[in-house]
């Protein structure tokens, strides 16, 4: 059972942050706790105070801004993401990928702001938005700052965040012409068991340049330059990637993947080959209609 | 749902798809669970569990515990020397709490009673316990393997309600038990045969998941012991509880709210003793609810290693099985010697076979003890046997059907000498599966179909009472001991009652599951509720109506006769009702008459088993290549219950019996490293079906009147459980050339089984 903790609901961030202060190390910023309520019940993790975000307005949201990024706001709920036409606009692999996020109720409460710091290596959004180029708004008791999400994840649930900073909102690029994001996953149980994420490029007749990141299957979320670089300069036609696909399976089976409850490093590895097929064609689907 | 019927039309209400009695209560959340009950003066214990799964307890420290505000008491097994410690109905091997050594991680160890349960939970954390670590076992290899360490050093108990007659043999120090199943003359059978297939197969520990976890709540007063529990056997639990406090049965009183499911998982006793002591030495009402992980440590399913060998004439005939099951039981033997029993009859299938010889044996390990799980012991040798029935049928060039339908025994042919003969129409079961499989057609390219068959000896012991008791008004109340965990049982024996007192449903209500206002049933499973009790109800009720006959010839009819008519007797052609009758014999307003119903092993309850229960699965499959994932595209369920008396309920029993199958076939199981750590206690983690991942189903109900209970009835609710793995491994087959031998049929086994199959592919581009 979960330990006896104070619940505080500030209506402000820089009420929030203040709180933090007061609280010191024996507070956990509270931002819809599918991860953090488990772990207190587990015996994992113990805080005398929760600091209430998910009714921060700074941190609620959906926008496009005046760069035409996507910006999400830390505490919006997977399901609000899911379900939300902007992002359907701007990203819509995003909204695929955020409708089979773990299950209904999980994306009903949590939140893009807590999944990204809570730093489960099984993130769905973590591995997506790595490829996306995104980057993190942070807001603490020394001030704002950005990070790119790329250098974020440290280590399984461990970021580049301070304790007492908040993660304000995501940003995402605006799209280029020419430009296609897809994330794909195999999934046996509630999170993935291996996902992979592209973003490529299509100029003329070819691919010229090409983001893949693969999650689940190594300590954290990470980037796989060698299986973007097999697909860059490849022919903007699907049926013509056997080879760089390929090569793109060889730069992925090189990783230090991690074996666990849905599978051996081997199996993951052929896993990931598999998915930079699907999500490589689908990507270049989307590529070719936005050129 | 389909209904074939071939039986007599029962009567009223017998039959109909009545709305379940609990099924308001249940959806609006007014049913009150064990888990809702409080008892004036209750407090709440939390248990301490130990972090080793095989150690010797060198101290326990509870000072610091005892000394937080709120903490009542703290309890170990030096505090309990009045207490009989080990219980189990079949090996009293089992301590209520560790006695000096821990056998598995998460053995009780420690309990604490506070006012509170965050009170308890803060106290565990400031217990001190020290463990000298001893070698540990975790697999049934390792257990049988020279120089293993020993789990039980004491020789337990026997006891008398272990569920079958003979002793019970241990041929080795971790051996818990050990049967056998041998007829005719094994090595002539394998030396004539045309064909021996032969393999090893292995199937899963598992989890019976219920939604409701174990809750107890003891109660010590006037002498005696109250106990609420979420047990699908009272009168068992009643039993070990007298016992370990050394009272007669009559001071115990087991009581049973609404219960959240049990699948075997609520069978016998688990938390019941432990709780009552917790209330003895804190001298106050007690109560313990465990969290769903807790419960996942408490019991599971067995998991089973099985060799088998069978041969066959050219013409698909059997000719003998030989097999030898390793069941992994865990630290203690709770129901496992009974599993291990069924299993070694089980692993025959339904077939006849002129030889056999089967040996079981059940086996101890470092891990959370086995005990009964839906199905019990027949999933574990029909996954093999029934792979085997394909395997033969592929290389003799027979079709999969066909093999089945020439070994299947008829009806009334019994299994086994002195065995009950089938009382089912196994050919015609197949033939209803395959129909609804469209078994002639072919399967679209890469897809595969397979029928799998099983029959269960079950109804367990005979041994059920019931009382009816016809009220001044005509209405009647029925007692029986046979819990409703869900199955529908307040519903379908209130429907027996009705019909056989020729009353509307409204005017009867059940007493359930209190062993000192209701009455004696042995247990609540191998599907025998509706069979058994139900037999006991009919007499019951024909005691009450021959007694209200003889009242009626006495106080209405001066000593004359009288005639049966519907719902009373016809005196001089005027209808009297039975209040009528009960008002007239006391000669006032009230009274009533106690029906009497016994059930026992004579008459038509002589041959064993009680009643055989049937599995009969068609799955139709398809796989993914890519990721090894196997989409399951139909699964067929023939329920053979000779009369359904609700319909409605016998369909969700089969239903949810295949998927649980359906959940062992594709993903559960828990997964204990070589240390003896559970890597999955968790439902994130051990990945049980939900309704999302059932497949487009057509369950079948086939209803010929053959069984021996009411209207013909027998059991259901479990077979179709037993075959759903073999089924959807020789659909996987079909569907691409692999056989599978390990279940769960997770993606890497299947994505391994293909690469063996194609050496050298990789990726297509």
């Amino acid at each position: 059972m979960i330990p006896p903790f104070a619940l505080a609901r500030p209506a402000s961030v820089s009420e929030a942050i203040a709180t933090f202060a007061d609280a010191g190390q024996d507070a956990a910023w509270y931002a819809g706790g599918t991860e953090l309520l488990q772990v207190m019940k587990m015996g994992l993790a113990r805080f005398g105070t929760l600091i209430d975000l998910k009714g921060l307005p700074e941190l609620r949201g959906i926008a496009v801004d005046a760069s035409g990024a996507l910006v999400i706001g830390g505490a919006v709920t997977h399901r609000e993401i899911e379900r939300s036409s902007i992002v359907g606009r701007e990203l819509p692999g995003l909204v695929g990928l955020e409708a089979h996020v773990a299950n209904v109720r999980v994306r009903n409460q949590g939140t893009i702001g807590g999944n990204l710091c809570f730093a489960e290596p099984h993130s769905d959004p973590a591995t997506f938005l790595l490829a996306c180029d995104a980057h993190v708004e942070l807001w603490g008791a020394g001030g704002a700052r950005e990070l790119p999400i790329d250098g974020f994840f440290l280590e399984p649930f461990v970021t580049a965040r301070t304790p007492d900073e908040i993660l304000l909102a995501i940003v995402i690029p605006k799209a280029a012409a020419g430009e296609g994001r897809a994330y794909e996953k195999a999934k046996f149980r509630e999170r993935p068991a291996v996902s992979v994420a592209v973003r490529l490029r299509v100029a003329g007749d070819a691919i010229v340049e090409a983001v893949v990141a693969v999650g689940s299957m190594t300590d954290i979320p990470v980037r796989v330059p060698e299986a973007g670089t097999a697909l860059a300069g490849a022919p903007a036609d699907p049926s013509a990637l056997g080879a760089p696909l390929a090569a793109g399976a060889e730069a992925m089976a090189e990783l230090d993947a991690v074996g666990d409850l849905d599978g051996s490093a081997d199996f993951k590895r052929h896993l990931a080959g598999v998915l930079l097929r699907s999500a490589t064609r689908a990507a270049l689907s989307e590529a070719i209609a936005r050129a | 749902m389909r209904r074939v019927t071939t039986r007599a039309t029962p009567p009223s209400p017998i039959g109909e798809s009545v709305p379940r009695r609990d099924g308001i209560a249940k959806v609006t959340g007014a049913a009150r669970f064990t888990s809702d009950l409080s008892v004036p003066g209750m407090a709440w214990a939390k248990i301490l569990r130990s972090p080793y799964p095989h150690a010797r307890i060198s101290s326990i420290d509870t000072a610091a515990a005892l000394a937080l505000p709120g903490v009542i008491a703290a309890v170990s097994a030096a505090d309990l020397a009045d207490v009989e410690l080990y219980y189990g109905h079949a090996l009293a091997d089992h301590p209520l709490i560790a006695h000096g050594v821990v056998r598995y991680g998460g053995e009780p160890v420690v309990g604490i009673v506070a006012e509170d349960p965050a009170t308890a939970e803060e106290a565990l954390a400031l217990v001190s316990v020290e463990y000298d670590p001893l070698p540990v076992v975790t697999t049934v290899e390792a257990a049988l393997a020279p120089g293993a360490p020993i789990l039980h050093e004491r020789e337990a108990e026997q006891r008398p309600q272990r569920g079958f007659e003979e002793a019970i043999e241990r041929d080795h120090p971790n051996v818990c038990s050990s049967s056998t199943q041998r007829w005719g003359d094994i090595d002539a059978a394998f030396a004539g045969a045309d064909l021996v297939v032969e393999g090893d197969f292995r199937y899963p520990i598992s989890y019976a998941y219920a939604m409701e976890p174990y809750t107890a709540i003891a109660h010590w007063s006037d002498g005696g012991l109250t106990v609420w529990s979420s047990c699908q056997h009272p009168f068992m639990v009643r039993d070990d509880l007298a016992r370990c406090f050394h009272l007669p049965l009559s001071a115990v009183r087991v009581i049973v709210p609404y219960v959240g499911g049990g699948y075997g998982s609520k069978s016998y006793t688990k938390i019941e003793p432990l709780t009552a002591a917790l209330a003895l030495r804190a001298d106050r009402p007690v109560k313990l609810a465990l969290s769903i992980e807790e419960s996942i440590l408490t019991t599971r399913g067995d998991g089973a290693v099985v060799h088998i060998a069978s041969a066959f004439d050219g013409d698909g005939r059997l000719r003998g099985r030989r097999a030898e099951i390793l069941l992994n039981t865990g630290a203690y033997a709770e129901n496992s010697p009974l599993v291990g029993r069924k299993a070694a009859n089980r692993i025959c299938g339904p077939y006849r076979i002129p030889a056999v010889d089967v040996t079981c044996r059940a086996i101890y390990t470092n891990t959370s003890p086995a005990s009964s799980f839906r199905g019990f012991g027949a999933p574990q040798g029909i996954f093999a046997g029934e792979s085997q029935m394909d395997e033969a049928a592929e290389r003799l060039g027979i079709d999969p059907l066909e093999i089945r339908r020439r070994n299947v025994v008829r009806p009334g042919e019994a299994l086994w000498s002195k065995a009950r003969g089938m009382d089912a129409d196994l050919d015609a079961d197949l033939l209803l599966a395959a129909d609804a499989l469209a078994w002639d057609t072919p399967a679209r390219p890469g897809r595969g179909r397979a029928i799998c068959i099983s029959a269960s000896d079950a109804g367990s012991e005979p041994v059920t009472t019931s009382l009816l008791r016809v009220h001044a008004d005509g209405s009647v109340t029925v007692t029986v001991g046979s819990t409703e965990i869900g199955q529908g049982s307040s519903t379908v024996l209130a429907q027996i009652a009705a019909a056989e007192m020729d009353l509307p449903l409204d005017r009867v209500h059940l007493l359930q599951s209190d062993t000192t206002a209701a009455s004696y049933d042995r247990s609540t499973g191998a599907s025998r509720t509706t069979t058994l009790v139900g037999l006991a109800i009919q007499a019951a009720a024909r005691d009450a109506r021959s007694q209200l006959l003889e009242w009626a010839r006495d106080a209405l009819a001066g000593g004359g006769t009288v005639e049966p008519a519907k719902g009373g007797v016809l005196v001089a052609g005027v209808h009297h009702d039975w209040g009528a009758i009960v008002r007239a014999w006391f000669a006032g307003a009230g009274g009533e008459v106690v029906g009497r119903g016994y059930l026992r092993r004579a008459g038509s309850m002589t041959a064993m088993p009680p009643f055989w229960e049937i599995g009969c699965v068609g799955a139709e499959v398809s796989v993914d290549e890519e990721t090894g994932q196997i989409r399951v595209e139909r699964l067929v369920t023939v329920g053979d219950v000779g009369c359904a008396i609700n319909p409605q309920l016998v369909e969700s029993q089969d239903v949810g019996a295949a998927i649980m199958g359906l959940g062992i076939a594709l993903s559960e199981e828990l997964v204990y490293t070589p240390e003896g750590s559970l890597l999955n206690g968790n439902l994130v983690e051990y990945r049980v079906p939900r309704a999302s991942d059932i497949p487009p189903f057509t369950a079948i109900l086939a209803e010929r009147g053959d069984g021996v209970g009411v209207y013909g009835a027998k059991g259901g609710g479990e077979g179709a459980l037993n075959p759903v793995a073999a089924a959807v491994a020789n659909a996987v087959r079909r569907a691409t050339g692999i056989r599978l031998h390990e279940a769960p049929f997770t993606p890497e086994r299947v994505w391994r089984a293909l690469r063996e199959r194609d050496p050298g592919r990789e990726g297509d581009g």
